[in-house]
């Protein structure tokens, strides 16, 4: 017989359950239009988005022989992990920096980190193509990279340094009695107790270079540079087959939503406050 | 420290590496073009190309076109780059800045004349022989030129037209053959449809992108007045001049008064979505420009939908604008030659042809004569009796507040005679 | 290498490479912004000539100063709105319960849909003609005519919504990270103490939320002041400038209308401004914490 804690647990847990499936649905429903645009013939497109009005599957074979969809992915990759790479390598170290010490500039230096954000992108995406031009950078994997880490970087850096704030000196003042340099104290002892602060800020830039679109546009112009993103949009236009626009952004969904099924094995409670005891 | 050093050494090496590799990926990836046949020509000259649109269907179009070219002229090789229209609208300014636009492209008037300003255009008058310029039709022309020069071949362009449904036509008792062709029997029919069928007479769109409101008015104004409404000498639209007043006002109640006839929420839709309305048989008319046609293939075919030239407002003329896109070489281009060569070999009437068919009126006369259906020779016609659209550096800009104008007036915000005051007066603070 | 030397470098050699990619990438565009303000420019020629603060002028007629209202709308509704649904999706994504990974992958997904085709499928959720809610509510008899979700009285709402759905995943993911440092101990500890539900979110939770909290909230709002693609194309701007906001003023004056000065006036007004103020609230929060 279930005792009434046990069926108010019960009764919290639908509730919760509830919830969650209310926040999907409010987060699906516009899927669910693409999805349903994705199955329908072209002169069919516009009629409704209730319910499919085709079941074309064949759309999502289709779209590899019509768009270079597997060179679009390659390079929308190449940027997702260049960029969470520099960024959450960078910004360890410059999270570590305004953690752990202080000096002379600090504030300055943080509120420069935000102001990045402050700045228009449309705006400064021309400065930035003249610099990447002047430095022979036009048109790389590279020069995207750079310009789409310096204005992402902020948010990553902050946000481990909140992390870093929160571990307990302790055991990098005894580490540091025992010879191990600061470099050695972020890299074996910080990070690894942070880890579910470096897999989100790993997570937050990987999919931030997955969804540019100005940079690559503006900064590349070769096709094997071209992400899914703006390969994708170019097929808008006066007779945009929006079925196809559709069934490519549904397909790129599908490896972001894995690689960060993924990720989340890292956002368990790491060593934690366990060593110190 | 000096781990950090190393560290920061190391960093600074994988990037210049990086950075070295990428560079040398590009140089291998310029793929060795001509296979040598034999004797090499003594010196190709490479064009790059672009015209804005869906890459899989212009290439559909331009591949075997550039292929005829490239037979015919062995010196020369083309290069078709992929350029989406959200993307011209961002990469453009970029490319003219540096000096990289393609040597030949497609592009709207009032962005090429802008630039055309900042001596980034070619004249193409020089180049232009007579034959062609006999061959393309007057109006279209005469848009393509700026400040005395002709900075643009015309290759892509609109009439407004009148689209209808003739099972509703029926339904309302009105005569499917007869489209309205004053502006007396447009109201008229729209009320009939309304009243007698319950389906909104026409659909209207009020969405104030890219100039397509004010496409529509500006049409009624070139109706009313029998002649164009824009003054290129002066680079002003003559709806301040007392002479035109009064007729654009009326144009401007013409469109409030089609607004008791339309569809709900004329606030949400744009161009793109009263095609839909059309097709699916939820309006009886539209007023939209060639490219509706895509929307509604198999109505056309079975002739449920037809085309009409726009009906005529006091003057008595059937007369729309006309908006155009086309063809430019500009300054930067290291082989304007070839890149003329090439241009007029898209000019040919068999070429133009396939180009108008990813969604354009006819663009020579020889063209139009080369249709025979009742349906191309309306649009043909609609085309003769065109007058160009008002463009210059400025038109953005002036579409915008023109659009934001008609908007409130759709609404029923403010009324035709404000509306009229405010477009003047914003187009005034802009042009100065 | 004297040791007290090294020690005064350490901490400028760890933010060198950030500071460095920082100059190098954003300095110049950073300066020509301010240069462009001053003087009549366009995209392809940058600085033409000085129109005597013209720009600047600008930011006082009333057209500006409606889009700043609708901007500070659009602001505070999105922000908070995305707080709030962050911070109750994280709580209810944080015990584990089944399927929790798959739920927790799912949410993310507004945020990897490109801003240009989340609003085409928002429009087809919300257009009254053959939008899925409009024929959905229709349909079923519950509403007798569409709701024009983006007509005059509420487009703004809407594209808060939307905005709201774009940006939750970001917040979710951050609180989700944050709420992984609070000690299970400490947890149960107040558990065994008694305290209900409440009590445990506002004693334990919060505190240990709020640095993150904090940095998110900021990130978050300079991201929505920033971002205007889904904005221009569900409504540009409209209806009749109801969903004008800065963001998107300041694309349409630099591409659509070649006016870079008037557009990086805008910029410049607008960072300086927020610079401002959220460095102000950094400097409590950095104050605090030490």
């Amino acid at each position: 017989m279930k005792t009434k804690s046990r069926r108010r647990k019960n009764g919290v847990l639908t509730i919760r359950y509830v919830l969650i499936f209310l926040w999907l649905i409010f987060t699906l429903i516009p899927l669910y239009t693409a999805f349903v645009a994705s199955l329908t013939r072209y002169e069919n497109l516009g009629k409704t988005f209730l319910f499919p009005v085709d079941f074309e599957w064949h759309n999502y074979i289709d779209i590899f022989t019509r768009i270079p969809y597997g060179s679009y992915f390659k390079a929308t990759l190449l940027y997702a992990v260049g960029t969470s790479l520099v960024s959450v390598v960078f910004a360890a170290f410059a999270a570590y920096g305004l953690s752990r010490f202080r000096f002379r500039g600090k504030m300055f230096y943080t509120g420069f980190i935000f102001i990045t954000q402050l700045l228009p992108q449309v705006v400064i995406v021309v400065p930035v193509f003249m610099l990447l031009k002047s430095m022979g950078l036009y048109d790389s994997y590279l020069g995207v990279v750079i310009a789409v880490t310096a204005t992402s970087m902020a948010f990553p850096i902050l946000l481990l340094r909140s992390f870093f704030d929160g571990l307990p000196v302790a055991l990098e003042e005894a580490a540091s009695i025992d010879g191990c340099s600061r470099l050695g104290i972020l890299v074996r002892i910080v990070v690894p107790l942070a880890a579910p602060g470096m897999a989100t800020a790993f997570a937050l830039s990987f999919f931030t270079g997955w969804g540019q679109y100005l940079y690559p546009l503006v900064l590349t112009r070769s096709a094997d540079k071209t992400p899914l993103t703006v390969g994708i949009s170019r097929m808008i236009d006066n007779q945009t087959p929006w079925e196809m626009v559709m069934t490519g952004t549904l397909l790129s969904i599908i490896p972001a939503v894995v690689i960060y099924l993924f990720v989340q094995k890292f956002l368990v409670k790491g060593l934690t406050v366990g060593g110190v005891k | 420290m000096r781990k950090i050093g190393l560290l920061l050494l190391t960093a600074l090496l994988t990037l210049s590496v990086l950075a070295a590799c990428s560079k040398s990926n590009e140089s291998s990836s310029e793929s060795p073009g001509a296979a040598s046949s034999g004797n090499p020509p003594s010196e190709i000259a490479k064009i790059t190309f672009m015209r804005t649109g869906t890459p899989e269907l212009i290439r559909q179009i331009f591949e075997p076109i550039i292929a005829d070219f490239e037979a015919k002229n062995p010196d020369i090789k083309v290069e078709l780059q992929d350029l989406g229209w959200g993307d011209a609208e961002k990469s453009l300014g970029v490319m003219a800045s540096s000096q990289t636009l393609p040597d030949v492209m497609y592009h709207l008037p009032g962005t090429i004349f802008d630039m055309a300003d900042k001596g980034l255009i070619l004249d193409l008058a020089p180049y232009l022989d007579d034959e062609l310029s006999k061959d393309i039709f007057p109006s279209l022309l005469a848009a393509g030129q700026y400040d005395g020069k002709q900075y643009v071949i015309p290759s892509g362009a609109s009439t407004l037209l009148l689209w209808y449904n003739t099972e509703i036509f029926k339904e309302a008792g009105l005569d499917p053959a007869a489209p309205p062709k004053t502006w007396d029997e447009l109201l008229a029919a729209a009320k009939a449809i309304k009243e007698k069928t319950g389906i909104p007479g026409l659909g209207m769109y009020s969405k104030p992108a890219g100039g397509e409101t004010s496409f529509v008015f500006e049409s009624f104004v070139a109706s009313a007045i029998g002649g164009r409404t824009w003054d290129p000498s002066a680079q002003e639209y003559s709806y301040a001049d007392p002479a035109v007043q009064e007729r654009a006002t009326a144009s401007l109640k013409l469109i409030q008064d089609l607004t008791a006839y339309a569809q709900d929420n004329i606030a949400e839709y744009g161009r793109f979505d009263t095609r839909t309305l059309l097709r699916d048989g939820k309006v009886g008319m539209v007023f939209d420009v060639i490219n509706m046609q895509n929307q509604i293939k198999d109505q056309l075919e079975a002739g449920t939908i037809a085309v009409a030239q726009i009906p005529a407002g006091p003057s008595g003329k059937n007369m729309s604008a006309v908006n155009m896109g086309g063809w430019f070489i500009p300054t930067n281009s290291k082989h304007p030659d070839a890149a003329w060569k090439f241009l007029r070999f898209l000019m040919e009437t068999d070429n133009q042809i396939k180009h108008t068919t990813y969604g354009s009126v006819p663009i020579l006369i020889s063209e139009a004569a080369s249709y025979t259906s009742e349906y191309w020779k309306t649009i043909s016609r609609s085309v003769n009796d065109s007058v160009a659209e008002g463009v210059s550096p400025k038109t953005n800009a002036l579409w915008t507040v023109t659009g934001d104008e008609l908007q409130r007036l759709m609404l029923n915000k403010q009324t035709p005679e404000e509306t009229l005051a405010n477009i003047n007066k914003k187009h005034a603070d802009i042009l100065k | 290498m004297n040791l007290k030397f090294t020690q005064r470098l350490e901490p400028y050699l760890f933010i060198l490479p950030t500071v460095a990619l920082f100059l190098l990438v954003l300095a110049w565009p950073l300066l020509n912004l301010v240069i462009f303000s001053f003087g009549d420019s366009n995209i392809i020629q940058g600085y033409t000539g000085w129109n005597n603060f013209e720009n600047y002028k600008f930011l006082g007629t009333p057209a500006f100063l409606k889009t700043v209202l609708v901007t500070l709308i659009w602001l505070f509704g999105g922000v908070i709105g995305i707080v709030a649904c962050g911070m109750a999706v994280s709580l209810l994504l944080n015990k584990p319960i089944r399927g929790r990974a798959f739920f927790r992958a799912l949410t993310i997904i507004p945020w990897i849909v490109p801003h240009a085709f989340a609003a085409s499928m928002w429009s087809w959720v919300l257009h009254p003609q053959f939008g899925m809610l409009n024929q959905l509510l229709v349909g079923l008899g519950i509403l007798d005519k569409p709701i024009g979700f983006l007509s005059e009285n509420t487009a703004l709402i809407t594209v808060i919504v939307v905005r709201i759905w774009q940006g939750a995943p970001f917040m979710i993911i951050s609180l989700l990270a944050a709420l992984q440092t609070i000690p299970e101990d400490i947890e149960e500890a107040a558990d065994l103490d008694g305290a209900n539900g409440f009590q445990k979110f506002r004693f334990i939770t919060i505190p240990y939320l709020k640095p993150v909290l904090t940095v998110s909230t900021l990130i978050i709002a300079a991201w929505t002041l920033q971002i205007f693609d889904t904005v221009y194309i569900m409504t540009n701007g409209g209806p009749a400038r109801a969903t004008q906001i800065i963001a998107l003023e300041i694309y349409t004056k630099a591409f659509v209308e070649s006016n870079l000065g008037i557009a990086s006036a805008i910029a410049l007004v607008t960072l300086i401004t927020v610079g401002i103020l959220s460095l102000y609230s950094l400097k409590k929060e950095g104050s605090e914490a030490s």
